[in-house]
């Protein structure tokens, strides 16, 4: 089942794929003229050799975490990115995003509330620049993310567990301000659908440098970044456009 | 390539179904507790070997509550003893029913949350300690910062005759 399953979307990939290179992203059909084969070999070498710097743009739109909202989660998490193409190889990319965060925990009734954009810089490489036979690509990257957000957080009221529970202390902070920076390394995938719509995923492992605290508390989730902890994984699913110029 | 396109699919899968992946960190302890430590007049650790009670105590109106947080344990060289959510509280050593010190100690409370999961905890900043004594020297702020990091607060003097040591 596996077998027929993975042959069925490498046949779709393929079939989708095929002579859809003319996607503006510097691959480009021509009339092939009747040449020698020598000098051919020598003009394909050329051909391979020399990669003109611009390569072309693209738009990207992460949608797994718009699907996860969808699903019920109490986290929307969406971002677009532009992307460069240069030599092929090269893959700048500025990523904005918009993260949202309420949540509620049944158990012990604490209300964390936070809404943000948030902003990556990083670049990735294409590691099979010399393979453009193949229908797309997969990279590796870095990131430098950052997120300036303010939360409210609210709990029950707390009463002295020790001497008698006469003293009660209420828990409520609103418009709590915080930014946070972080690392992240990609690795994901770009695969060419139809014409110059693209999709792709990627894996991305993060790590925090930084987050603002606050005296009465320290934010659960940072924008961009995800849950509050030393290091997050996660997985995003983009959809792409690659811009006819 | 067959096995590429099948890791793809999968991931396509684990992309919507776990988007993020993250370890919440709870701490061990969620309650923060004052700690004193026994010193001599030189700094040196030592225990009080007799009968030792605890009593935490706290105004509250007009009345006084009381709670009983050592009950006559031997061999204590350090104490580890809750702070009251008002701004205030005390601390009756009973030195095996024959003599007593009272430690006062006020702080301001610091409501804290950390994460979701984990609820509230009440952290403390000592503004201020005083005692009397009977039978210890003197009390030193060492940390005023009461957190769940067990860190040592507080070091209570004791002189020992020299013939004791």
């Amino acid at each position: 089942m596996r077998k027929k399953i993975s042959r069925y979307t490498l046949r779709l990939l393929l079939t989708l794929s095929s002579g859809l290179f003319c996607a503006g992203s510097g691959w480009s059909q021509e009339v092939h003229k009747a040449v020698p084969a020598q000098k051919k070999a020598e003009m394909q070498k050329e051909a391979e050799e020399y990669v003109p710097l611009y390569q072309g743009l693209s738009l990207e739109w992460e949608i797994a975490g718009l699907g996860s909202y969808l699903l019920g989660s109490d986290i929307l998490n969406s971002e677009i990115a532009l992307r460069a193409n240069l030599k092929n190889r090269f893959l700048p990319v500025v990523e904005v995003g918009y993260g949202k965060a309420d949540a509620i925990n049944d158990g012990n009734d604490l209300h964390y509330k936070t809404s943000s954009p948030y902003f990556r810089i990083g670049i990735d490489y294409n590691i099979f620049h010399k393979k453009t036979h193949l229908p797309g690509y997969i990279y590796a990257g870095l990131r430098y993310g950052m997120s300036s957000f303010s939360y409210d957080v609210s709990g029950p009221d707390m009463a002295d567990p020790n001497y008698g529970e006469v003293n009660v202390t209420p828990y409520s902070y609103s418009g709590v301000k915080s930014n946070a920076k972080w690392l992240e390394g990609v690795f994901g995938l770009k695969v060419k659908i139809y014409k110059g719509f693209c999709m792709g995923w990627s894996v991305r492992y993060k790590m925090r440098m930084s987050v603002k605290e606050h005296e009465n508390s320290v934010p659960w989730y940072v924008p961009g970044f995800g849950k509050n902890a030393g290091s997050s994984f996660n997985l995003m699913y983009n959809l792409i456009y690659n811009l006819p110029f | 390539m067959r096995k590429l396109s099948a890791i793809f699919g999968f991931m396509l899968l684990s992309a919507f179904f776990f988007p993020a992946c993250e370890v919440e960190n709870c701490p061990p302890n969620a309650l923060a507790f004052a700690h004193f430590s026994f010193v001599d007049q030189y700094g040196r650790a030592v225990a009080y070997t007799d009968t030792l009670t605890v009593i935490g105590q706290i105004d509250s109106g007009d009345s006084t509550i009381n709670d009983t947080l050592i009950n006559r344990d031997t061999e204590v060289s350090e104490l580890t003893l809750p702070l009251s959510y008002g701004d205030q509280t005390r601390f009756i050593l009973s030195y095996n029913g024959r003599s007593r010190d009272v430690i006062t100690v006020s702080h301001r409370n610091i409501p804290y949350f950390m994460n979701l999961d984990c609820g509230t905890m009440m952290f403390y900043e000592v503004t201020g300690a005083e005692s009397t004594t009977r039978m210890l020297d003197s009390l030193v702020i060492t940390n005023p910062n009461i957190d769940n990091n067990e860190k040592e607060n507080f070091k209570i003097y004791f002189t020992i005759a020299a013939d004791a040591e």
